[in-house]
């Protein structure tokens, strides 16, 4: 039997069930008929949450837009939430959801004493303030996320979001970083955060210890942990950074966030 | 739907919806309607599922006199062997009263017995018919069969020749470098 082509309508309703936008991407690459039906709405309106309203005002972006392009809006631009105290964007390859918890929505031990962290402005922060250390022994910073705001079914992982600038004090004792469900088991473990630091100048117990990544946005990164969130149960995540052991005096950390996303395998 | 024309015109569904409403009322027997497939064979059809096709419909709001007359109702591009199955489709999703496994075990049978070519013909005849439940049944059986696998099976799949000229191929992929797509 001749076969007939499928019209583009019936491609594009077969391609809205694919399960991420890298699959529909994959597809795309069929044919310039393909191509065309992957870019429909009906396609990608599956990989934008169907909550969204709820999280970002409807009014933030014109209704003429495609969903394509309102995906690819909220998966390159951070969008200030909560009153500019974390930002919401949609992972680029998956459609889930990623939020940076800013410093003014974790909780620092000392934060609000200007003797030891100072409330700062920076061109390369989204947002409007970052926690610079001036000086502090008692370094202990933490925050919270509910799992419901999360994407289901997805592995997340935490990560601290900071600079360096002219630190010092770092090299005396590892920091721990710690990820887990409040009243659950967490995970912790031992980091070098501050990337200037020579192998010479720390001891046995740096050996071999993770060192922060530097981020396209100019910020440092270290992975804190992960966690799986099913979407069955309602959890609060708790995330901790801490060096409380050496009272050794720290200096010139600046805190941007913790970012909450999709860990990629 | 896909390939939908101007069908939303309320006036005349209001029509069909009253004569399918009066067939109801006037059935001792179940009110049948006759519909004419495109290789010319008449199936009497149950009015409580041929009105579910979204083309029947069209047709009844156009000539509202073929419900009750004697007239075929012509179905293009549907050809006998289509139909039949899609009304094997309808008669168990619509009239048994099965449960949902039923079903499932309905659907996954019925799924099985279509090679790829008959599996796009019915969902050409689903698209044209606009006939929902199936129509998404289909599209979805698709997209599980083409689920992880390369463009090359999905090109044999769809009958699809690669249309992109390397060059355009290379200039597109480049610009969604975000895919991480490395491989064909």
């Amino acid at each position: 039997m001749e076969s007939r082509d499928l019209p583009e309508g019936c491609i594009a309703q077969i391609l809205s069930y694919s399960t991420t936008p890298v699959d529909a991407f994959r597809f795309s690459l069929v044919s310039k008929l393909f191509r065309s039906a992957s870019e429909s709405d009906t396609v990608w309106d599956h990989f934008i949450p169907s909550d969204l309203s709820s999280i970002i005002s409807p009014s933030s972006f014109p209704s003429s837009i495609s969903k394509k392009a309102l995906y690819f809006t909220l998966s390159d631009h951070p969008i200030l939430i909560d009153q500019g105290k974390k930002s919401f964007q949609l992972d680029k390859r998956t459609g889930n959801k990623c939020y940076m918890l800013s410093a003014r929505d974790l909780h620092i031990i000392w934060g609000d004493t200007s003797q030891y962290w100072e409330w700062t402005k920076q061109a390369e922060s989204r947002f409007e303030e970052v926690a610079r250390l001036y000086a502090v022994c008692w370094f202990d910073i933490g925050g919270r996320i509910n799992t419901r705001v999360l994407s289901p079914n997805t592995q997340y992982a935490a990560f601290l979001v900071f600079k360096m600038i002219d630190a010092s004090g770092f090299h005396h004792d590892p920091v721990v970083l710690s990820v887990g469900f409040l009243g659950g088991n967490s995970s912790s473990k031992y980091v070098c955060l501050d990337p200037n630091l020579e192998d010479d100048e720390l001891d046995d117990r740096f050996r071999g210890l993770q060192r922060p990544n530097i981020r396209h946005d100019g910020w440092l990164e270290i992975e804190m942990g992960e966690f799986f969130n099913s979407g069955l149960e309602e959890d609060e995540v708790q995330m901790k950074v801490a060096e409380t052991t050496s009272n050794m005096w720290k200096h010139g950390f600046f805190l941007e966030g913790i970012e909450v996303r999709p860990k990629h395998v | 739907m896909a390939e939908e024309t101007e069908s939303t015109k309320t006036e005349p569904l209001k029509t069909a919806e009253e004569e399918f409403k009066k067939l109801e009322i006037t059935e001792e027997e179940e009110s049948e309607l006759k519909l004419e497939t495109s290789d010319h064979v008449t199936f009497m059809v149950e009015a409580s599922i041929a009105m579910k096709f979204g083309a029947v419909q069209q047709y009844l709001e156009v000539s509202p006199a073929a419900s009750a007359s004697a007239t075929a109702i012509p179905l293009h591009n549907v050809a006998s062997r289509e139909l039949i199955l899609i009304l094997e489709y309808y008669r168990m999703h619509d009239w048994v009263d099965a449960g949902e496994r039923d079903l499932k075990e309905f659907d996954e049978r019925f799924l099985k017995d279509l090679n790829y070519e008959e599996l796009k013909e019915l969902l050409l005849a689903a698209n044209y018919l606009n006939v929902e439940k199936l129509f998404n049944f289909l599209t979805k059986s698709i997209a599980n069969i083409i689920r992880n696998k390369d463009v090359e099976f999905v090109r044999t799949f769809f009958g699809i020749d690669n249309d992109y000229t390397p060059e355009e191929e290379a200039a597109y992929r480049e610009e969604n470098a975000w895919a991480g797509v490395k491989f064909v």
